[in-house]
């Protein structure tokens, strides 16, 4: 089961493990990390899984499909390492990724 | 030769349809509130991009938010089946129906119909962005006005900016906030503010040492205003109606106004000015006279204002001050009493949950002040059901007080037409006659 960083605004990191098949929105928000809403439940409708993403020592993180990328787009704090968090799903290649969340959601 | 007695003006009278018919609310609710720049709320509520609210009036609904390159403002309603996008205020990256999950980018574009496939099509011809709505600033307000063509804000204010301005309201921040919700029309509760007149028969202690209480009033296009211009005493004397020559030191009735301005109002002046205006018992001898009081008061507030990290507003000199008057109706909704430190700022409407209802509204008080950088309270606002019960201060539960009364009595069948002042009462009657040439395609020239 890999295990991810969350690092809030204030810099305070948080470990959470995401179980495979699962989502990163979902584990993150089993673990109570604020800043994780998803309010739709994952089918990329609201935006409120946004993190900043950097892989770890397990490898990369599946580029977002072209459906994902669009959307992000329409995110006022977009950066090319935007992310929704709904659609990234545990797998070990996931292991040791950081998830830096937005100064607001 | 013998002095020709002065020729009677004509009556001025006003219909008490306009505060008490369900017909002359829909009117307003037709003819009114879509064609006129309205205050929706002020630019510090609005920080940063995605920061949104919402604005009802009548049976409109719309959201103000802060996009990519500035302030944008749609209709809050979602073009899919019409339910209303967002709720109250907050941050947003986008605008999401909750119903279907339609969504909206701060362009307000759609950007996404959730199985669109399904119109095969249709759809593409079809608009479905948010219907815009015009935004702009003005005094650290943001307004917005509902009809796309028609004045910009700067012509729709007039003569405001010129005689305001130099206040610089968008240097203030919220002091509190309070929102009443009353069971009279609008306009009643509006009124209340809009004129000098009651001020000795509503406020007894005021005229204590509020100086000469008298008031002369003028319209200035669809706004008005009024101000103490006519034998002017300084704050602290008592009204020429009374008897009393006041307090013995002129020095104790200046710093008593002040105190009555903090503590039974909370508005306008500040804190920080009753304060310093106490300091004129450390800095003035005995026996000073009542203008170097009150003038020496207000400059120690102006200094105390400065130490605090606010700087005072350039332009404002006493005559810009003196010009400006008082207290400002901004049709139609709003009323404004500015001061250099701090100002008070009504806006009225109908109650949005029964818009036709002419007995209810919604009323809200904001008191402004200059802060020094970072000092501005984090302000939540007062919303009071029974203004019986919860108190306002003193002054404000006086005027609040005859409102359901003017309400009530209006209705009485004898009560044929209002018989306003002329000379300090002209606010009220140029609103009526602006608010009829909006609801009534004409000023009906009396009755
Ligand atoms: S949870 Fe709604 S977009 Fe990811
Ligand atoms: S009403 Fe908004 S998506 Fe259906
Ligand atoms: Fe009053």
């Amino acid at each position: 089961m890999p295990t991810v960083t969350f690092i809030d605004p204030d810099g305070a990191a948080a470990q959470v493990d995401v179980r495979r098949g699962e989502t990163v929105m979902r584990a993150a928000r089993a673990a109570g990390i604020e800043g994780i809403i998803g309010e739709c439940g994952g089918f990329m409708n609201c935006l409120t899984c946004h993190c900043y993403v950097t892989a770890g020592e397990g490898g990369q993180v599946p580029a977002p499909s072209a459906a994902e990328a669009d959307l992000l787009d329409c995110l006022a704090e977009r950066r090319a390492n935007s992310r929704l968090t709904c659609q990234i799903v545990g797998e070990d290649g996931l292991e040791g990724a950081v998830f830096t969340l937005p100064s607001w959601q | 030769m013998a002095t020709q007695p002065k020729p009677a003006g004509p009556l001025p009278k006003l219909r008490p349809e306009n505060y008490l018919s369900r017909e002359f609310a829909r009117g307003e609710n037709e003819h009114l509130w879509g064609k006129v720049w309205l205050v929706a709320g002020r630019e510090e509520e609005l920080k940063g991009v995605g920061d949104y609210l919402t604005f009802n009036v009548a049976n409109e609904s719309i959201v103000v938010a802060r996009g990519k390159d500035g302030l944008v403002a749609y209709h809050n309603v979602c073009p899919h089946r019409g339910r209303r996008l967002a709720d109250g205020c907050g941050r947003a990256q986008q605008f999401r129906c909750k119903y279907h999950g339609w969504t909206f980018n701060l362009e307000g574009k759609n950007t996404q119909v959730l199985d669109r496939h399904d119109w095969e099509g249709a759809l593409d011809d079809e608009r479905l962005d948010l219907w815009p709505v015009r935004v702009d600033t003005w005094g650290g307000f943001v307004w917005i006005c509902m009809d796309m063509e028609g004045e910009s804000l700067a012509e729709y204010l007039e003569t405001i900016p010129q005689y305001l301005d130099p206040f610089e309201l968008q240097e203030m921040r919220f002091r509190w906030k309070v929102e009443l919700h009353l069971q009279v029309n609008w306009k009643v509760a509006l009124e209340a503010f809009m004129e000098g007149y009651h001020v000795a028969a509503t406020h007894p202690q005021l005229i204590q040492v509020a100086g000469n209480d008298y008031t002369q009033s003028y319209a200035q296009g669809k706004h008005a205003h009024f101000g103490y211009w006519k034998d002017v005493q300084p704050l602290g004397t008592p009204s020429p109606r009374l008897a009393t020559k006041g307090f013995e030191d002129p020095r104790e009735g200046v710093i008593e106004f002040f105190r009555q301005i903090e503590e039974d109002l909370n508005a306008i002046q500040t804190d920080r000015d009753y304060e310093a205006a106490k300091r004129i018992r450390e800095v003035l001898p005995q026996g000073t006279d009542a203008m170097t009081a009150m003038v020496t008061a207000i400059e120690l507030g102006r200094q105390a204002a400065i130490e605090d990290g606010t700087q005072y507003p350039e332009a404002l000199t006493f005559e810009a001050m003196a010009q400006a008057g008082s207290d400002w109706h901004i049709f139609p909704n709003c009323v404004t009493l500015p001061y250099f430190d701090g100002a008070l700022w009504y806006r009225a409407r109908p109650d949005h949950r029964d818009p036709e209802n002419p007995d209810k509204c919604i009323y809200e008080i904001w008191s402004l002040k200059r802060y020094g950088p970072g000092k501005e309270p984090k302000v939540e606002t007062r919303i009071i059901t029974d203004p019986t019960t919860e108190s306002v201060g003193l002054i404000l539960d006086q005027d609040i007080a005859n409102m359901t009364e003017v309400q009530a009595g209006m209705k009485s069948s004898k009560f044929r037409y209002a018989r306003p002042n002329p000379v300090q009462e002209m606010e009220v009657i140029n609103f009526h006659q602006t608010l009829e040439r909006y609801v009534l395609g004409q000023s009906t020239g009396g009755i």
